[in-house]
């Protein structure tokens, strides 16, 4: 009897999985602003990053964008709204979501509170995995240091100079990160496991194709930050690894492990449709 | 194995419900139980900062030795920095010249708009000297702009922290700064708001305890300059933040209970709500240092006494039990209390 019922289910989810409509969704890191524009998110990734995940564009998909100043929570609100009425008004039921850098730890921040609005939990149900590219879930020291070299400490003029260490690079600093893992985020050690498996994609390479000058200042970044271990230029390998499963690193810095073009990341996220 | 995820996440598909008001869980067999650090792990600089002025335009980069130094000339507008960089032996590195490999001196340029991080818009200018000697480089730059100097090879590195990482009102704060390499003497201060505190050193270890008036993410500016043991002039630039928590409940601590019946834990506890609005009741639930079990449910507390109740499946039969219990702002981000008791569900009373 209970064989017989063991061989209905299974029959049961291979008919569900059969009826599944898949969607990816990326969400971006911090920045800006202007990514709050469709059009300005869409660019932070690359249309080949786009195409070569969604295999030629024939997988549904979404890109969040969202104000890249702002603290998780707020982006978390921006990003869960959008792919809510993104997936009821397209019947998506099976999600698997991208992330890079800050985005990373947006996604963690719905999955690590479910109750927090009203629109996580039915987001949550569809997500089948995360795919995390270069998520700072330790904090960036990059970001430490814009904290330390903003504010008016060393004359009145740097207020404007170095400008404001915004919420975004605030939330992403080691102690607030520090902070946040403790009480309010799941899935680092000792904390509360995280609903759906996060797959970890670190950047441990700086020095691509010097042909960009995202090369130079990734690598001073690096240098004057003082990353520990590998880095990408702006989150550390540590960092990256400290929540979910390791899938692989690459030597993509992280201006290129957005993008489909130094290594072909894409492809690699596109093995999973 | 990512494949065979997608039948698991297909189970939980099926298994969908309404979402409940709590939420628990288990730990994974064996998992260690970890109390919030008191600290946020050190930060850790081999750079300084420093401020180029119109009135003051030339500045004395002391370099330890030994190991490469970048310089990086970050603008104040969007004026190009042009930076010209004298070494101790009288070399000097022109405005427009770039360097090269040869003579140990090179400079780069890069745009801030994808480096991540908030600078002024426009081109950043590098310099990078790749063996410095134990003195003062001088570096003379034509717009007012930060530089900031680090010698990522060197022994020489400031350590610094702040505790507690979530401080309660009234709670007194401490600064640590560690200096590690070959230290002759060194005066280490740090700035919080518009103060400026000297750090005392005892041990190797500078500190200053206070009790700012303070809400917030809060962050600390430490500056250490003094000489290594050789007489090589040093210093470093750090930081260090802390959260200085509103106040807006309370935990009585005395007031935690919990009882075991049928493999449910209940825990109950109460709250002093200055602030009225949404809160989240957590509690990890351990045993000898191995975490157990986890709950958590929103409550929308009003101001004064409230009570706190939380049920949370338990199949261990552990008798002594550790409840890490914890009452988390959800309107405001913040911790309003956490207190750790051991119990004894027996006795049902609190160590």
């Amino acid at each position: 009897m209970k064989r017989a019922v063991l061989i209905i289910l299974t029959f049961l989810l291979w008919a569900v999985a059969a009826q599944a409509k898949t969607g990816v969704v990326f969400i971006h890191g911090k920045g800006g602003t202007d990514l709050a524009n469709p059009t300005v998110a869409r660019a932070y990734w690359g249309e080949d990053m786009i195409r070569a995940t969604t295999k030629g564009f024939t997988i549904p998909y979404l890109i969040c964008s969202y104000d890249g100043t702002q603290y998780m929570w707020v982006a978390g609100g921006v990003v869960a709204g959008q792919i809510y009425n993104w997936m009821n008004a397209n019947a998506i039921d099976d999600i698997v979501i991208e992330t890079h850098s800050f985005g990373g730890v947006v996604i963690r921040w719905i999955l690590s509170n479910p109750t927090y609005d009203s629109r996580y939990q039915p987001v949550i149900n569809r997500i089948r995995w995360v795919n995390s590219i270069a998520p700072p879930n330790k904090g960036s020291e990059a970001a430490n240091l814009a904290g330390t070299l903003s504010g008016s400490w060393l004359t009145g003029w740097m207020v404007d100079l170095v400008g404001q260490s915004n919420d975004s690079t605030r939330n992403c600093s080691t102690s607030s990160m520090s902070y946040y893992n403790q009480y309010y985020l799941k899935g680092t050690s000792g904390r509360p496991a995280l609903p759906k498996t996060v797959y970890n994609i670190a950047g441990t390479g700086l020095w691509n194709d010097m042909v960009h000058p995202e090369d130079y200042g990734l690598a001073t970044l690096s240098g004057v930050a003082g990353m520990p271990g590998e880095d990408d230029g702006m989150v550390s390998q540590y960092s990256a690894q400290a929540v979910g499963v390791v899938w692989f690193t690459t030597l993509a810095n992280h201006h290129h492990n957005r993008r489909n073009d130094y290594r072909k990341i894409g492809d690699s996220l596109a093995t999973d449709f | 194995m990512k494949r065979n995820a997608i039948l698991f996440a297909l189970l939980l598909l099926a298994a969908e419900t309404a979402a409940p008001q709590d939420l628990t869980g288990v730990f994974a067999p064996g998992e260690r139980y970890e109390a919030p650090a008191d600290h946020a792990p050190a930060n850790v600089s081999r750079m300084f900062v420093r401020a180029v002025t119109r009135e003051n335009s030339s500045v004395d980069l002391p370099a330890t030795g030994g190991g490469g130094m970048i310089i990086w000339a970050i603008p104040a507008g969007k004026a190009r920095v042009s930076a010209r960089l004298t070494t101790p032996s009288g070399d000097v590195l022109r405005p427009r010249e770039n360097g090269s490999i040869d003579r140990g001196l090179r400079r780069f340029h890069f745009d801030a708009a994808e480096v991540g991080i908030d600078l002024p818009t426009g081109e950043q200018e590098v310099l990078h000297v790749m063996k410095t000697e134990a003195a003062s480089y001088r570096i003379d730059v034509d717009v007012p702009a930060l530089v900031v100097a680090a010698e990522p090879d060197s022994p020489l590195a400031m350590e610094t922290w702040v505790t507690p990482l979530s401080r309660q009102p009234g709670e007194p704060v401490t600064l640590f700064a560690k200096l590690t390499g070959e230290i002759g003497s060194a005066r280490v201060t740090a700035r919080l708001g518009g103060d400026t505190i000297e750090l005392a050193e005892k041990d190797g270890i500078y500190s200053a305890t206070l009790s700012p008036d303070v809400i917030g993410l809060q962050q600390v500016r430490f500056e250490a300059d003094g000489e290594t043991s050789k007489g090589a002039r040093f210093a470093r630039s750090g930081s260090s933040e802390f959260v200085a928590e509103r106040g807006a409940a309370r935990l009585v601590h005395d007031s935690i209970r919990a009882s075991r019946a049928n493999g449910v834990l209940r825990v109950t506890a109460s709250a002093d709500v200055v602030i009225p609005g949404a809160y989240r009741f957590d509690v990890i639930v351990a045993s000898n240092g191995t975490a157990l079990a986890w709950g958590e449910g929103v409550r929308q507390l009003d101001r004064g006494a409230n009570e706190l109740v939380l049920e949370i499946p338990l199949a261990s039969p552990a008798a002594d039990l550790r409840l890490d219990v914890r009452l988390l702002g959800l309107d405001t981000i913040g911790v309003a209390g956490r207190v750790t008791v051991d119990v004894h569900p027996r006795e049902e009373t609190i160590e």
